[in-house]
């Protein structure tokens, strides 16, 4: 499964690269032609080209101007980490290209992992011939799923997700099953890990890890959560309490709530409106430079679609399944307690690496528009020049690119495919990444752009509907575009 | 593409597929605060329509209509070309309006009428207009009041004195249920200059073609 993949990407890629003509585009890293693993490849390498310059951390966090917020980016990790040599245990498993291709040493790995007397043991297939009834409801253990998300781990069909995901889902779980020594290596490997998509059942866990909100050391872990959700829960109640509420932010949140995903039944249940409010409610007043500003009600989704789904049985769906009755049913409100606390922090860890495009005058949009103009006209130069000539300028669509991370442009499922490499690209995936993809976005449409007019122009980049048929391929191999322009462009971004 | 259709069905004009003689743009920005249905208003002028789940606008949108009109007494057909900046409202993103007003030649500035702080909102817009048409630019201003299917006139007294004291064409509007829209654009359609229109290209491509084939 994993190796046919692989091999597609790989001709999908040369296709572009044949089509859009750059002849050197992969030399500028030596790497040969390793396109879309290119990423794993080099990780660690001496290029890091994956890795935050020195210059994008610093310029991070310029505008952090509020007290009440918790001091961003200061992880526990050393920055000289972030540089340093560290090939990662994957790479050295003979993994050379592609990935997943499970030759020999691979398969010894893989054997290993299976064959330990602690691991789980692999179901028979035979046993589930016929198809049982679809189980929609909340899981037997969502207690001790919220207590310690990773008691997950010895409740997994590990056969079934093997089935689905192949060798990477048996990677994932080896490193969250090692005993963790090294919390930064750990991170490290399940960063160039999720660069190709996390499986569902460990998003949640993955998530939050990568967020570097949920410890990946043990004996931390469960305090840990325990802690910042108490913490959570007291702002609650500080700020709802004596009706103190600041009603300018209530007045407008109140308003986007309800027209935010609103066509998903899930997200049209007042209980989860009312949490996804409470959620950004806290967040904007512990926030005053930037407040609450349109635009952040979208980000909430996919972090509340996530953990929600960590909680329900497989067959459960949030973008089709009604939750009315669900919502009655016990479990529900500690459930809902623990997601909305996590997203609450989350959101916070997320919206730091990017707070400065929702202050005032919005300095950080107008910043990445600015470098996704620039990228732009190296990459494809009379397209820059089309755009320009018919008078339309970058901000007139790639503001709300900016704004919603591109969340308006895909589906949501999508998004979280999407999010699953921004996240192992944190902190600057939502930033500088960010501007790469948008650019690969729009070199997408580049030759049928080329034939439009201003207004035929605007109307077709501002219409979401040319990616209704996109499915995860399509934002991968998207992403891998933006890989590329990235390894080659990284230096042309400017953070001032 | 956005012809008037037969479902169209309040419009007033022509349900055929007219071929206009001449034709014009005009580029309309709408401007107010958040959530009082400015991109409900423009749904409801450019495909008849209203959708109470539609996402906030973010930065703004783009939205064309092309619309006929026929002159009574010459049976003249004329086409205006809307193109329609509907901007976001919020506070945030205040700084660019001005982008989208810059070209404008008519600015619908919109409140709720159930909501009178949308109308100091409104008042703040006028003015940055006003100053802006201070500086050689002539940007028609026109409010409107949104949302009368909910409003019971709770604030019809100070609407009305600052109307009266603001001087600008005012209208009462619902984009729910499409009352009082057709009067309103056709009120900025009715004050369009003259001058401004030029031959059609429709008019033009017909020429063409009957050169190229004669038969047909
Ligand atoms: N009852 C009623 N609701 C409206 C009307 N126009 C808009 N709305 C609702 O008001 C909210 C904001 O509308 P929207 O067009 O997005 O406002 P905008 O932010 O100014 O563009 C939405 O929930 C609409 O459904 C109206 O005429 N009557
Ligand atoms: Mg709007």
């Amino acid at each position: 499964m994993g190796r046919r993949k692989g091999y597609q990407k790989i001709t999908e890629m040369s296709q572009v690269d044949h089509k859009s003509n750059k002849g050197g585009l992969m030399q500028a890293n030596g790497s040969g032609s390793l396109p879309f693993f290119f990423k794993s490849l080099t990780n660690g390498s001496s290029n890091s080209v994956d890795r935050p310059s020195i210059d994008s951390r610093r310029s991070s966090h310029r505008w952090d101007s509020e007290t009440s917020s918790p001091k961003p980016m200061k992880f526990q990790d050393d920055d000289e980490d972030w540089d340093d040599d560290i090939l990662s245990d994957l790479t050295i498993k003979g993994e050379k290209f592609p990935p997943f291709r499970g030759d020999d040493d691979t398969t010894k790995y893989l054997n290993s992992i299976v064959n330990q007397p602690d691991s789980i043991s692999v179901k028979e297939p035979t046993v589930e011939l016929q198809k049982s009834p679809l189980n929609k409801s909340i899981r037997k253990n969502f207690k001790s799923l919220i207590k310690d998300p990773l008691s997950l781990l010895s409740d997994l069909d590990l056969a079934e997700e093997k089935k689905i995901y192949g060798v990477k889902f048996e990677k994932f779980y080896s490193i969250l099953q090692d005993e963790q020594t090294n919390e930064e290596q750990e991170l490290n490997k399940l960063q160039n890990l999720s660069w190709n998509g996390i499986p569902k059942r460990l998003r949640m866990i993955i998530w939050q890890m990568l967020l570097r909100y949920m410890p990946i050391n043990n004996s931390r872990r469960v305090a840990q959560l325990e802690r910042k959700r108490q913490e959570y829960q007291q702002s609650l109640s500080e700020m709802f309490k004596d009706s103190k509420k600041d009603n300018n932010v209530w007045h407008q949140i109140s308003i986007d709530i309800p027209r935010t995903n609103a066509h998903v039944k899930f997200f049209s249940n007042t209980k989860i409106q009312d949490s996804m409010s409470r959620i950004l409610y806290i967040w904007a007043i512990r926030h005053p430079a930037s407040g609450y500003v349109q635009g952040i009600n979208d980000l909430v989704t996919p972090f509340f679609h996530v953990f929600f789904e960590n909680y329900m049985e497989n067959d459960f769906n949030v973008q089709e399944d009604d939750i009315e009755e669900l919502s009655q049913s016990t479990g529900f409100e500690d459930i809902l307690k623990a997601v909305e606390a996590d997203t609450f922090w989350c959101l916070t860890k997320l919206l730091d690496t990017i707070q400065d495009n929702y202050i005032h005058e919005q300095p950080g949009i107008h910043r990445q528009i600015s470098n996704l103009v620039k990228i732009s006209e190296k990459v494809d130069n009379a397209l820059t020049e089309h755009l320009e000539e018919h008078g339309l300028q970058f901000i007139q669509f790639a503001f709300r690119w900016m704004n919603c991370l591109l969340m308006r442009e895909f589906r949501l499922e999508l998004v979280i495919r999407m999010w699953d490499t921004y996240l192992s690209e944190f902190p600057q995936g939502f930033k500088d990444f960010h501007v790469f993809v948008c650019c690969a976005f729009l070199m997408k449409f580049s030759e049928e752009l080329k034939e439009m007019e201003f207004q035929d122009l605007i109307m077709f980049l501002q219409d979401n509907s040319k990616t209704s048929h996109w499915n995860d391929k399509d934002i991968e191999l998207l992403l891998s575009e933006a890989f590329i322009w990235q390894s080659l462009y990284k230096n042309q971004l400017t953070y001032t | 593409m956005a012809r008037p259709s037969v479902q169209n069905k309040r419009s007033s004009q022509s349900l055929f597929t007219p071929i206009a003689s001449k034709e014009a743009d005009l580029k309309i920005v709408l401007l107010g605060e958040s959530a009082v249905g400015k991109s409900s208003l423009v749904t409801r002028f450019a495909s008849n329509a209203f959708d109470a789940d539609k996402e906030s606008t973010i930065g703004a949108a783009f939205i064309v209509k092309k619309y006929y009109v026929t002159d009574p007494e010459t049976n003249e057909v004329k086409l205006i070309n809307f193109q329609i900046w509907d901007t976001a409202g919020q506070e945030r993103y205040q700084s660019l309006a001005p982008m989208y007003y810059r070209n404008a030649s008519v600015a619908i500035i919109v409140f709720d009428l159930t909501d009178i702080s949308s109308l100091t909102k409104a008042e703040f817009w006028i003015a940055e207009l006003e100053a802006y048409n201070r500086e050689e630019h002539k940007i028609q201003i026109l409010l409107v009041g949104n949302k009368s299917d909910l409003s019971k006139n709770e604030n019809d007294n100070q609407i009305s004195e600052t109307v009266e004291r603001l001087k600008v064409p005012y209208f009462k509007t619902s984009a729910k249920e499409g009352t009082g829209v057709d009067e309103l654009f056709k009120y900025i359609v009715d004050s369009i200059d003259d001058g401004i229109f030029v031959e059609s290209r429709e008019t033009l491509d017909l020429d063409q073609k009957s050169k190229k084939s004669s038969c047909c």
